[in-house]
C-alpha cells in the first residue's frame, strides 16, 4: 500500500523531472567547474564562485514545484500524516540534491567545490521551503532566487562576521558564520514547510473562504 | 488597448517588476559607489554593468507575466475573444517595459542627483550609453514574454532568467571578442573610456529589432518576425565585423587635466577634477616634503591623463595617482591611504628583469620601506630604529640620504641600497 502511495505521490508531485533536472544541474556544474578551474587566467579551482552560488540556486528552483500537489486542500483532508511525508519529501530532495552537487564538486572539495555547494544547497532549498510555506508553491522560487542573485551580484569587498553571514552563498566554505546561516535558513525553512505545507493557491483560498 | 494596458499595469506583474527592478537599482548603486560616484559616464556605464543582473530580472519578470494565461488556465479564453493576437503579447511586454525602467530609472535618479551635486565633467555621451541601456532591458522583457508563452514550466521564469545571467556573464569573458558588443552589458572598463558612436548606435538598433523579432514570434507574426530578424541581423553584422571591446580609447576632454595654482602642483582629469580639494590635500604636504630633492618628483598626476603605453615608473617628474575607484557616493575621497600608497611608485627600487619578474634582497626591501615611510612622514613605531635615526638627522642629512637612496633604486645598486639602509 504505502509502495503504490509513494509512487502516486512521487508521480504527481513531478519528481522524476526534478530528478532528471538535478542530474542536468549536476553535469552542468562539473563541468563548467571544471572548465573556469582550468583557465589559466584565472585562480585555478577558487575561480568556481559562480557554480557554486549558481548550481545549488538552480537545484532548489526546481524543487519548488515539487512541494505542493495539484490540491493542496483535497489532499489535507486525506487521512495521511502529512507532516511525515513532507518532512521525508524534502529531507530526501535535500540529500539527493546534495549527493549530486557533491559528485559535481568533488576535485578541491574545500575551495569552493563540494563543501560550499552542499552548504548553498542547504540554504537555498531552506529559502525555497520557506517561499513555498509564505508565497505558495507557485511563487516558492522567488526569494531564493532574488536573494542569492542579489547576493552574487553585489558581494562585497571586504569580509567581516557580518558580511559573511548575510553573503553565505559566495563564501569559501572554511567560514564558519556562512555554514550557521545556510543551516539556519534551511532548518526555519523546512520546520516551517513540515508544520503548514504549501500555501495554497489564490483562487483555493478564495473559494474556501467564500470570497469572489 | 490603453485601458488594458492601465490594467495591467496596475494589477498584471507590473508593479512587483518596478519594485525588484527598483531594488535591484539601489542594491548595485550600493554596493559598489566607488564605480560611479561624482562621474555622469561613471554612473551610465554603472547601469550598462548592472544590465548583467537586471535583464536576468527583466526576463524573469517578462516570462511571469505572459505565462499568467497559462496557469490560470485561460489562455484558450484569451484566444477565442476577437482582439488581434498581437495585442496581449504587446500589452504584456510594455506593461512589464515600462514598469521595470520606471523603477530602475528611480534608483538611478536618486543616484543622478548625488553625481549632478559634484560633477565636474558631462560629456562623454553618457546619455547615449544609459538609452541603449533601456533598450537592453526592453530586449530583456521581450525575451521574457516569448520564454513564457513557449515554455510550460512553473520555473521557466527563473530558469530563464539565471540561464540569461549566465550567458551574459561568459560574453564579458570574450574580452576583444567584437561579438561581444552584442551583449549590453560593460565590462566594466575605466569611465574616461569612450564607447564608439557608431557601436552605441548599431547595439541600438540591434537592440530595437530583436526586442520586435521576439515579440513577433511570441505573437506568431511570421512575416513581422521575418522583417525584424533581417534588420537584427543586418545590424548584428557590422558589429561583429567591427573592431572589438579590447582597450577603448581615452576621451579627450574627459582626461584634460585640471590643476591647482598654488602650491606643488597636483592635475586630476576633468572628470575627477570634483576630487581635486581632497587630492591636494593628501598628496601637497608630500610633494612639498620632496620638493628640490634631486630625482624626486615635482608633482602629482592623475593616472587617467597619462599618455598610453607609458609605464608608471618613467622618471618625468611625475607621480600618476589612480582615482578610478576612488569617489564615494557624496563625491568624497575614498581612501587618504591607498592615495598615499600611490606614491610608493617614487621609492620603489627598479629592479625588475627584462621579462618583468622583480628579485630583491630583503635588505634592499628593508631600506625601500625606511625611505617610503620617511616620504610619506609614517609615524614611527618604537621598535623602528632605522626610522627614528634617520629622523634624528638634521633636515639637510635627511635629504641628502633619501636623493641618495632615489638614486641607488632608479639605478638597482642594490650594494648603495644595502649599505644606506645599515648607516642607519
Amino acid at each position: 500500500m504505502t509502495n503504490r502511495l509513494l509512487t502516486l505521490h512521487l508521480r504527481s508531485r513531478g519528481a522524476f523531472t526534478f530528478l532528471v533536472g538535478v542530474g542536468v544541474i549536476a553535469l552542468l556544474a562539473w563541468a563548467a567547474g571544471t572548465w573556469l578551474a582550468s583557465r589559466p587566467y584565472f585562480d585555478g579551482p577558487a575561480a568556481r564562485v559562480p557554480v557554486v552560488a549558481l548550481a545549488p540556486l538552480l537545484a532548489a528552483l526546481l524543487l519548488g514545484p515539487t512541494l505542493a500537489g495539484a490540491d493542496e486542500d483535497l489532499e489535507h483532508s486525506t487521512p495521511l500524516p502529512w507532516r511525515a511525508w513532507r518532512a521525508g519529501h524534502l529531507l530526501v530532495a535535500a540529500v539527493v540534491t546534495a549527493v549530486a552537487l557533491i559528485l559535481a564538486g568533488l576535485r578541491a572539495p574545500d575551495t569552493y567545490g563540494a563543501h560550499a555547494l552542499v552548504r548553498n544547497a542547504l540554504g537555498c532549498i531552506g529559502l525555497v521551503a520557506g517561499g513555498a510555506v509564505l508565497l505558495g508553491a507557485r511563487l516558492a522560487w522567488l526569494p531564493a532566487f532574488v536573494y542569492v542573485c542579489a547576493v552574487y551580484a553585489a558581494a562585497p569587498r571586504q569580509t567581516s562576521v557580518v558580511v559573511a553571514a548575510w553573503a553565505w552563498p559566495v563564501q569559501p566554505s572554511t567560514i564558519t558564520p556562512s555554514w550557521l546561516t545556510a543551516a539556519t535558513i534551511f532548518a526555519v525553512g523546512a520546520a516551517g514547510y513540515v508544520h503548514g505545507g504549501s500555501r495554497a493557491s489564490a483562487g483555493r483560498r478564495a473559494r474556501s473562504t467564500g470570497g469572489p | 488597448m490603453r485601458r488594458a494596458l492601465r490594467v495591467e499595469l496596475r494589477r498584471g506583474t507590473a508593479p512587483l517588476a518596478a519594485a525588484a527592478m527598483f531594488g535591484a537599482g539601489v542594491w548595485m548603486l550600493a554596493v559598489h559607489p566607488d564605480d560611479w560616484g561624482g562621474r555622469w559616464a561613471g554612473l551610465a556605464n554603472y547601469l550598462r554593468v548592472s544590465l548583467l543582473i537586471l535583464c536576468a530580472l527583466m526576463i524573469a519578470a517578462g516570462a511571469w507575466q505572459s505565462g499568467r494565461e497559462r496557469r490560470r488556465d485561460i489562455d484558450e479564453l484569451i484566444a477565442s475573444t476577437p482582439r488581434p493576437g498581437w495585442q496581449p503579447v504587446v500589452v504584456a511586454w510594455l506593461a512589464v517595459t515600462l514598469a521595470g525602467a520606471v523603477g530602475l530609472l528611480g534608483a538611478f535618479a536618486g543616484a543622478a542627483v548625488l553625481v549632478a551635486r559634484v560633477a565636474t565633467y558631462t560629456g562623454g555621451g553618457w546619455w547615449w550609453t544609459l538609452t541603449v541601456g533601456v533598450l537592453a532591458l526592453a530586449a530583456a522583457a521581450a525575451v521574457g514574454v516569448l520564454v513564457g508563452r513557449l515554455v510550460p514550466l512553473r520555473v521557466a521564469a527563473p530558469i530563464a532568467g539565471l540561464a540569461t545571467y549566465l550567458g551574459l556573464a561568459i560574453v564579458i569573458y570574450w574580452d576583444g571578442n567584437p561579438a561581444a558588443w552584442l551583449s549590453p552589458v560593460y565590462g566594466g572598463w575605466a569611465v574616461y573610456s569612450l564607447v564608439p558612436d557608431r557601436v552605441t548606435a548599431l547595439q541600438a538598433a540591434w537592440l530595437v529589432a530583436l526586442t520586435v523579432l521576439l515579440l513577433a514570434a511570441a505573437a506568431r507574426q511570421r512575416r513581422a518576425a521575418l522583417l525584424a530578424g533581417g534588420l537584427a541581423v543586418t545590424a548584428a553584422v557590422p558589429i561583429i565585423t567591427g573592431p572589438g571591446t579590447y582597450r577603448l580609447p581615452a576621451d579627450p576632454a574627459a582626461v584634460e587635466l585640471v590643476c591647482t595654482s598654488s602650491g606643488p602642483q597636483v592635475c586630476l582629469s576633468r572628470i575627477n577634477a570634483f576630487l581635486i580639494d581632497d587630492v591636494t590635500e593628501v598628496v601637497q604636504p608630500i610633494l612639498a616634503r620632496l620638493d628640490g630633492i634631486p630625482g624626486a618628483p615635482r608633482r602629482a598626476a592623475d593616472q587617467a591623463a597619462q599618455p598610453a603605453g607609458q609605464s608608471l615608473e618613467s622618471d618625468d617628474g611625475t607621480v600618476w595617482l589612480s582615482l578610478d575607484y576612488q569617489s564615494t557616493a557624496l563625491g568624497g575621497l575614498v581612501s587618504r591611504k591607498s592615495l598615499r600608497a600611490d606614491f610608493r611608485q617614487v621609492t620603489r627600487a627598479r629592479c625588475e628583469d627584462p621579462s618583468g619578474t622583480r628579485r630583491i634582497d630583503q635588505r634592499v626591501y628593508r631600506t625601500d620601506t625606511l625611505a617610503t615611510d620617511w616620504m610619506l612622514d609614517e609615524a614611527a613605531t618604537p621598535d623602528n630604529v632605522p626610522l627614528a635615526r634617520l629622523r634624528s638627522l638634521p633636515e639637510p642629512a635627511q635629504r641628502t640620504w633619501f636623493a641618495a637612496y632615489l638614486d641607488a633604486a632608479h639605478r638597482c645598486d642594490t650594494s648603495a641600497l644595502i649599505r644606506l639602509g645599515e648607516q642607519l
